[in-house]
């Protein structure tokens, strides 16, 4: 096997795991600042992908349409995720873990449902967008564009999100909520708001990841449950609420999954959950996780 | 006013008292319809049912059979054993049906199947694959008026023998239908052309949304041909992922989902041309005036490309009126003696019923994906099918798997 094969595999690698980069760290935020494992993240995945697609269908005419519907697509997902958390998950914060597992659940369950009946259980689909659609030739081989592009993204919106955390006002109390929500409700800290914007955060985060997905995968009613298991194997490893653990895991997977397919085809599927149990067993923190006192 | 009424009803009451056949030969022959008319499966429920209720209404249209008109009462399964149960149930025990039909599922079908050879009921099993339902676990009840699961295996084995690759790679969906079809694939290839090369063997989680690593595995293991059992969701994915990164100029691909007139619409422009897929009912290329007349009543009345839920519906509904005409009589005894001997013309040509399991000999066609300005998806090209005694399983395989039952 020559060089070039290797690095395609790590390139494919590579795109996924700056995809699984954007969606996990949303479910990585939301449950670093508010405690909550929000199980409906990959329903607004596929709400992102769903939205993207309307805004694609709703304006045939426009070219750029794509990138309408990647812009707006997550707000609009995003917007959602807002009126849950005031109307819903806001009354279950004190409750044990278990219960918001069922509750983040059932949505699961609804939004599948509500799915189905805007736009039916056939298989959708929506085209590359033109500018995005050729071929970069390197070593022999191709690589889209727009996997380049997907390679792209996951670090540039990491960024944003670093810097959104670092260097505003609302980003240094979202982080000063994670580290103790009671000191800063002490302090006069409006906590409501603030957990209502990091879940708005954390569902847009989703939301965009399921939009970028779109015009390479088939959008239906199922995705939401293989991507949520992925992206908590992703966490896991990373580390749960760890803002770089998330994209070592990322990483981590990505490669792991697309080495174990080059080597050992028939055994692949595992090597992503072996991963996650040999952390879990090693440190079960996460590689850049802080243990819990 | 009230007296004219009253003479009215006397009057009906006598006809009914004096005629009494009058009022049984209008009593319609009623079949019993079960299949996934939500949910994932009513991709294929739905069409099946309209397939049906278009062969019912071109037989009533022409008196229906032995005088009696036919009547279909649906019921959705929900894809669940137990739902098709009950409704089979209900269906038999209060609706009186005569026969039954349908579903999607092949765990559906076998809970129905079941039922059905307790009742002495003939079941028509109308889009569910697995080649069990009619081998190891047929019985005298039991029809299957579609392709299964062995013979589009074995037409792909043989066309791909005819193609001069040899360095096999072979991939699909991880759960019992991706891994049967790649034995039942494999197999019958090594047999037809034993020179031919296993590169390597990968198995995909139902549902993966990134086929990259599996793409890029596949250009590097140096193989030139790729069979796949992917299907729905998983091979649209697949596709377009492939197609954008030039994977099926390099790796030719062969698959009985392939050509799959639902992903074909999904797929829509994005679908790579050139690859060897599979059909169950190339319209586009029969062209026999019984599947024009009905892709266009199809059309007509769903707006829609028929497939194989479709066909099979119109097939099964128009087997059992042949063989009541031919028995001339509904009793099941009979009906099932005359299923085993008739010849119905239906939309993929003439369909006969082989005795030993009951399965239709309905073709499998396999041919190669092309863009055509007459339809908005990709049509296959060069379609062939083989003789179906050459890729259904034979007699003596299903005697033996009876026997090791």
């Amino acid at each position: 096997m020559d060089f070039s094969a290797f690095f395609m595999q790590f390139l494919s690698g590579l795109s996924q795991g700056m995809l699984m980069v954007i969606i996990a760290s949303g479910l990585s935020l939301v449950f670093g600042t508010m405690n909550i494992l929000n199980f409906a993240h990959g329903s607004f995945y596929m709400l992102g992908a769903y939205f993207c697609f309307a805004v694609v269908t709703l304006l045939p005419q426009i070219s750029g349409n794509f990138w309408i519907g990647l812009l707006l697509g997550p707000l609009v997902v995003a917007g959602i995720g807002g009126l849950i958390e005031r109307n819903v998950l806001r009354r279950i914060y004190s409750r044990h873990l278990l219960d918001q597992l069922l509750l983040t659940y059932a949505f699961i369950l609804i939004f599948d449902d509500v799915v189905k009946m805007i736009w039916g259980i056939d298989f959708q689909s929506i085209r590359m967008p033109s500018v995005l659609s050729g071929k970069l030739d390197i070593l022999n081989r191709s690589l889209p564009h727009y996997d380049l592009f997907l390679i792209l993204m996951g670090p540039l919106i990491l960024v944003g999100l670093y810097l959104l955390l670092q260097k505003t006002r609302i980003g240094r109390m979202m982080r000063a909520t994670a580290s103790d929500a009671e000191m800063m409700l002490a302090l006069g800290g409006n906590v409501r708001v603030l957990f209502n914007r990091v879940f708005i955060l954390g569902v847009w985060l989703g939301g965009m990841g399921g939009a970028l997905i779109s015009p390479q995968a088939a959008i239906s009613p199922g995705m939401a449950v293989s991507i949520i298991v992925e992206s908590f194997i992703v966490v896991v490893i990373g580390g749960l609420g760890s803002f770089w653990g998330t994209l070592l895991g990322a990483f981590i997977f990505g490669q792991f999954n697309a080495f174990g397919i080059l080597f050992l085809p028939r055994m692949a599927i595992i090597f992503p959950f072996v991963l996650m149990a040999l952390v879990l067993i090693i440190r079960p923190w996460g590689l850049l996780g802080r243990p819990e006192n | 006013m009230l007296k004219r009424r009253l003479f009215g009803v006397i009057g009906m009451i006598l006809v009914i008292l004096f005629f009494p056949s009058f009022s049984q030969a209008a009593e319609p022959i009623k079949i019993g319809y079960i299949h996934s008319l939500s949910g994932a499966g009513s991709v294929y429920g739905k069409p099946c049912l309209d397939g049906a209720e278009i062969a019912a209404a071109e037989i009533n249209a022409k008196g229906g059979v032995l005088g009696r008109k036919i009547e279909i009462i649906a019921r959705d399964d929900k894809t669940k054993p137990d739902d098709g149960l009950r409704e089979a149930k209900d269906l038999v025990l209060s609706k009186k049906v005569d026969y039954l039909m349908g579903t999607v599922s092949s765990a559906v079908a076998l809970a129905i199947s079941g039922f059905a050879k307790e009742q002495k009921k003939i079941f028509c099993v109308a889009t569910a694959q697995s080649t069990a339902i009619t081998s190891e676990k047929g019985h005298r009840y039991v029809f299957r008026i579609s392709t299964n699961n062995s013979a589009y295996c074995r037409s792909a084995a043989r066309r791909a023998a005819e193609l001069p690759y040899t360095k096999y790679y072979l991939i699909g969906p991880d759960y019992e239908y991706g891994h049967s079809s790649i034995k039942e694939f494999w197999t019958e290839l090594k047999r037809l052309k034993p020179n031919i090369e296993l590169v390597k063997e990968a198995y995909s989680p139902l549902g993966t949304p990134d086929f990259k690593p599996y793409l890029s595995a596949i250009l590097a293991s140096g193989a030139e041909i790729c069979y796949s059992s992917h299907w729905g969701g998983d091979w649209i994915a697949f596709a377009k992922q492939g197609k954008a990164m030039g994977y099926f100029d390099k790796i030719k691909d062969i698959g009985q989902d392939h050509g799959n007139i639902e992903a074909a619409l999904a797929l829509g422009k994005d679908m790579p041309e050139g690859i060897l897929g599979g059909s169950h009912y190339p319209f586009w290329a029969l062209k026999t005036p019984k599947s024009n007349d009905f892709v266009k009543k199809f059309n007509q009345k769903t707006g829609m490309y028929p497939g194989v839920g479709a066909a099979g519906g119109y097939a099964i509904v128009y087997s059992l009126a042949e063989a009541v005409a031919k028995a001339k009589s509904t009793d099941t005894e009979k009906v099932v003696d005359a299923l085993e001997t008739i010849k119905v013309d239906t939309p993929v040509g003439n369909l006969t019923i082989r005795k030993i399991d009951h399965q239709a000999m309905w073709p499998f066609w396999y041919g190669f994906t092309k863009f055509i300005p007459e339809y908005p998806f990709a049509i296959l090209q060069d379609v062939k099918a083989y003789d179906p005694a050459l890729v259904y399983q034979t007699e003596e395989e299903i005697k033996e798997l009876r026997a090791k039952k």
